[in-house]
């Protein structure tokens, strides 16, 4: 019997690598105002990314 | 500071929020010196909103009454269970 693929459609499972994930080294610059930090999600602008609405939706 | 309180008496949303805003502010200098403990700037950033977070709290509570049940200086009667609920305030 063929050994148990992993098939996700219409895609070659077994030529694909895994993902190796890389995240850079978050070097403090700067920092939002408390008030601002609130509103935003986050103390540090450079992880301030809202999701922008895009033409196939939010990305 | 006698503070004749009626039950349910208004909060001050003002103080709150922005002590919501130290507090938010504050776990995200901790978040970081998570990973970055060496990091003096974000260390002295974190001291500093500690600092305005627990003076603010103190005050508030002075003139409010208790945000956390660990406030040692609750007044006669009891008003913990008349406050609004945390939800019900609108900010």
């Amino acid at each position: 019997m063929e050994e148990e693929k992993q098939y996700v459609s219409g895609f070659e499972m077994d030529r694909v690598r895994l993902a190796h994930a890389y995240i850079p080294y978050q070097q403090y610059t700067d920092h939002y105002t408390p008030a601002r930090a609130l509103k935003q999600g986050t103390l540090y602008p450079e992880l301030y990314m809202p999701y922008q609405p895009g033409p196939r939706g939010y990305y | 500071m006698d503070r004749n309180r009626r039950p349910g008496s208004p909060v001050n949303v003002e103080m709150l929020r922005e002590i919501m805003q130290l507090n938010f502010a504050m776990i995200e200098t901790v978040l970081f010196l998570n990973t970055h403990p060496t990091c003096r700037p974000v260390l002295d950033l974190h001291n500093e909103f500690a600092s305005r977070f627990n003076k603010l709290v103190e005050r508030y509570q002075e003139r409010y009454g208790p945000i956390y049940a660990s406030y040692e200086n609750a007044e006669y009667p009891w008003m913990w269970i008349e406050e609004p609920w945390p939800w019900e305030i609108k900010y």
